[in-house]
């Protein structure tokens, strides 16, 4: 691989770029928290048109593609009784040699609370490894392209070891949330751990190119065994 | 624009700053607060907020982390009285400190240091657990809350000046905060725990009010915002 020789100047930009994408995560997690979901779309994900023509939201089951399919999706305010963190931790950040680009890879023992209407609330942890794209418009980082693959889900105070081992996603709340993907595909299959290694992590890279996208242009089928044997219950 | 060399010392600040929230962490999980304030304080007017109520001014800040020393010595000599077997014969030194186990893992900085280079602020998540001797007996927590926190420069360094800690959940841990938590009965061997109490603070207050199932959504501590001086942005200070 071309290997850059960098000056002082620049080195210190690229470690403030670096810098800057983690903060772009992390403001990621309170606009989550503070149910700023259409405040995420306009103010932290890509603003180009031809950015947003190919921007992506993907979870275990298929990827939104587009602002305007993933705004019909996750625009969506919630009522009293909400609460939810996702805190990215174990940030793993490649920005590209040419500076323009960068992925990032994250994991979050995330939470999420709702009101089940009876002075009662469904309270859940969903531990999960969270991807992303980046590219720079107009001198500021955005979110281009999304994955988060969800390990499981469980409510605070349940024992998950007690859970059936093969997890449904037609009755995973998460996956019923996320709806129906413009793209489906099943991504991540929490049923084989991370046999699929899907999302994977980013490697030093040059400049972009669509094959290591996290978007489904860049996906790949995965070469375990389980994959092609179809097995578990979230293959149709 | 920022040059090279300010680029850098502006990178050192942000690490210095993460770096003394590490310590902050550390030394209550050594359950050593009493050093926390001589450590890492500014003695310039600071605040400490939490969810319900604020102290201000040295003398409060520093009696409040007094007050932990002083209640982490009752856990011991409670535990010493209840296994005499394995505590018994140990100086108050010696015991000091066993008990309480409170874990502040910080996540998520989001740190702004001003244009001036005088002050900073900055944004953590922490998804806790606070393991405690209360008047129950042991009873471990987990919280899910925020530390948010104006920093100033001095001579020796970056130091808190206003910090305000506020959890949307600190309930027993294994139980949902969804629903109604399980109380549990008072133990005799326990009881002066019930009794002892932190300093007032100067202000009780709600400074965020905790979940519950019909909590309107409740936004975090402000995010930080670029700034170029202090009296240009926001404070943490309540």
């Amino acid at each position: 691989m071309f290997k850059r020789e960098y000056t002082d100047d620049e080195l210190i930009r690229r470690v403030w770029d670096v810098e800057e994408i983690k903060k772009l995560v992390y403001k990621r997690g309170v606009y989550i928290a503070n149910d700023w979901r259409a405040r995420e779309l306009d103010e932290l994900w890509v603003r180009e048109p031809e950015h947003q023509k190919t921007a992506s939201f993907g979870k275990n089951i298929g990827w939104y593609v587009g602002m305007d399919n993933i705004r019909a999706w996750y625009d969506k305010k919630h009522g009293a009784g909400y609460m939810a963190f996702h805190p990215a931790s174990t940030g793993l950040v490649e920005l590209a040699g040419d500076g323009k680009t960068a992925k990032g890879l994250f994991y979050s023992i995330a939470n999420e609370t709702e009101a089940n209407g009876d002075g009662t609330a469904k309270a859940l942890w969903m531990p999960e490894k969270v991807a992303f794209d980046f590219i720079k418009e107009g001198g500021e980082w955005k979110i281009w392209h999304l994955v988060a693959a969800v390990d499981l889900v469980c409510e605070a105070g349940a024992d998950y070891s007690g859970q059936d081992p093969y997890p449904n996603y037609e009755s995973d709340p998460v996956m019923l949330e996320f709806g129906e993907p413009t793209v489906k595909e099943l991504i991540h299959d929490g049923t084989f751990n991370w046999w699929d290694d899907y999302p994977s992590m980013p490697a030093p890279y040059e400049t972009w190119s669509d094959e290591i996208s996290y978007g489904p242009e860049g996906w790949k089928p995965p070469k375990g065994k389980h994959y092609g044997a179809k097995e578990g219950r979230n293959y149709k | 624009m920022y040059s090279t060399e300010q680029l850098t010392q502006r990178w050192e600040d942000q690490r210095a700053i993460k770096n003394l929230m590490g310590k902050y962490a550390n030394i209550v999980l050594l359950n050593r607060e009493q050093e926390a304030f001589s450590r890492f304080w500014s003695e310039n007017e600071p605040t400490l907020a939490f969810n319900d109520g604020v102290y201000r001014g040295a003398e409060a800040v520093k009696a409040y982390y007094n007050a932990c020393r002083d209640r982490n010595a009752l856990v011991a000599s409670l535990l010493q009285k209840r296994f005499p077997d394995r505590l018994g014969g140990q100086s108050s030194e010696e015991i000091y400190g066993i008990g309480p186990f409170k874990v502040m893992p910080m996540y998520c900085p989001i740190i702004e240091i001003a244009g001036d280079g005088e002050t900073a602020k900055g944004l953590w998540y922490c998804q806790g657990a606070k393991n405690d001797v209360e008047a129950c007996g042991p009873r471990a927590r987990w919280t899910l809350g925020w530390f948010a926190v104006d920093f100033v420069r001095e001579a020796d360094g970056w130091k808190i000046w206003h910090m305000q800690y506020v959890n949307d959940v600190d309930g027993t841990c294994g139980q949902s905060w969804g629903r109604e938590q399980t109380v549990y009965p008072d133990l005799p061997e326990f009881a002066p725990l019930a009794d002892f109490a932190y300093p007032a603070y100067t202000e009780a207050k709600t400074v965020r009010v905790y979940y519950t199932p019909d909590r309107p959504v409740t936004e975090a501590p402000a995010i930080p915002q670029p700034y170029e001086h202090f009296a240009d942005t926001f404070t943490y200070a309540v």
